[in-house]
């Protein structure tokens, strides 16, 4: 463990210090789009689980920090088909007109401790495309079993769905909350130059438990 | 006739007067969830139980006289990955085989506001029974568009896997999946009459696309 340590220690500190943006894509099995709405009294919450896109972060100057990512909205799951179809109807989402959401980032505002801040940003949705504005915040980051280096993100933000034309025009209009809270969590898998994954280099030994390698 | 009448009338306002403000809800499983986050390698990894079973018995005037059982189907488990689903359930983690609920008494409810309270509890997963403290938030009470009363709660929680003993990575150092586990539980629940037809069903089993597995 000590040595993995320090080989890591030895490998990471010059990687961080000359590489100004490091390019990570998003692994669409590790990321989700959860929401919450009012229903009568309660809440109702799904999910979208297919997310893909590219983060660059700069790590030295975060507001020089991208992200790009298209969801696909019939990645949908609410946990019962019928609430999906309806949702994915032309009565909410109308999905096979609109069948991707997109988030284009135009402006990051760093906090001081660098790993976390404001993120400004175009969202198309339903056909619609405005700007919004939310904290995030980066949850750290690490080797995954497959010596691959990997991000983890957040972010939380409240939509209007009224905003993006989805009026809900349905026989429970005034039963289903405008306010979508929206929770984003992103893990994402740095690149090579060369554009794929990027990997320790196969020099370096390092002890992975095995039970964990086998999803 | 006047005597019949009289007499049914007397019948029909006995429970009222008994039980006074005294209200049984059934949880509406369509309208409920159980979320959940933990922590894998550096993100975190998302997802939910959707079948959620219970009586909640709620006392308006007295929330310290109110009640909740509630089982969950542990095959509901979802995060949007099959293979994933069936690992989780797999006897690495959830072992649903042997243990195919989570269950859920109240022992004690202590309110702290109108609408807010602390619900003691047994709560039983992979069948380790341990004693949890729920803070909830009740979200409301409203009629649905059918003339159903409803209520709605939301509660937020963490607890630590390795208290249930899902141990798997934990005594590593560098384990790739964390042992606390934010829960958000979102449960809207219905006066029994309206989803009589949905509750007789049994609790979920194994679905469709883990099968294979």
């Amino acid at each position: 463990m000590l040595k993995w340590f320090i080989t890591s220690m030895i490998l990471f500190f010059p990687l961080q210090l000359y590489a100004e943006v490091e390019a990570f894509q998003i692994d669409n099995a590790h990321s989700f789009a959860k929401w919450q709405v009012r229903h009568v009294v309660g809440k109702v919450s799904g999910v979208f689980s297919n997310i893909t896109g590219k983060v660059n972060i700069n790590r030295q100057q975060l507001e020089k920090s991208q992200i790009s990512a298209t969801i696909n909205v019939f990645s949908l799951d609410s946990y019962h088909q019928k609430r999906d179809a309806h949702i994915l109807s032309k009565k909410i989402l109308d999905a096979t007109q609109f069948k991707f959401m997109i988030f284009e980032s135009t402006q990051v505002v760093a906090n001081e401790d660098k790993m976390s801040g404001i993120m400004t940003g175009q969202l198309t949705l339903h056909g619609m495309t405005k700007e919004i504005s939310f904290p995030f915040k980066i949850l750290g980051f690490a080797l995954d079993p497959w010596q691959h280096y990997r991000v983890g993100l957040q972010a939380q933000l409240i939509l209007k769905r009224s905003d993006f034309g989805i009026q809900g025009n349905t026989p429970y209009t005034n039963q289903v909350g405008n306010e979508i809270e929206v929770a984003l969590f992103l893990e994402a898998i740095k690149l090579s130059i060369n554009g794929g994954f990027w990997q320790l280099p196969k020099t370096t030994k390092i002890d992975v438990n095995p039970s964990l390698t086998n999803e | 006739m006047m005597i019949i009448k009289r007499v049914i009338i007397f019948f029909l306002l006995l429970p009222n007067l008994t039980w006074a403000e005294r209200h049984s809800y059934q949880i509406d499983s369509d309208h409920s969830i159980a979320n959940w986050e933990v922590r894998n390698v550096a993100g975190l990894l998302a997802g939910a139980f959707h079948d959620i079973r219970g009586v909640i018995t709620i006392d308006r005037d007295n929330l310290a006289n109110s009640r909740v059982e509630a089982t969950i189907s542990v095959y509901s488990l979802s995060t949007g990955h099959h293979e994933r689903d069936a690992h989780l359930l797999s006897s690495d983690f959830l072992d649903v085989l042997k243990y195919n609920t989570i269950h859920f008494i109240s022992t004690k409810v202590k309110p702290n506001g109108v609408n807010t309270a602390t619900v003691e509890g047994e709560l039983t997963i992979h069948g380790i029974t341990a004693l949890v403290e729920l803070p909830i938030n009740i979200l409301g009470f409203a009629q649905d568009k059918k003339g159903y009363d409803r209520v709605g709660f939301e509660a937020n929680t963490k607890l630590k896997r390795g208290d249930y003993g899902i141990t798997l990575g934990l005594e590593d150092v560098n384990a790739m999946i964390g042992n606390e586990v934010h829960i958000n539980l979102l449960i809207e629940a219905v006066k029994p009459s309206a989803i009589a037809i949905n509750q007789t069903q049994p609790l979920s089993t194994v679905p469709k696309h883990l099968q294979k597995y």
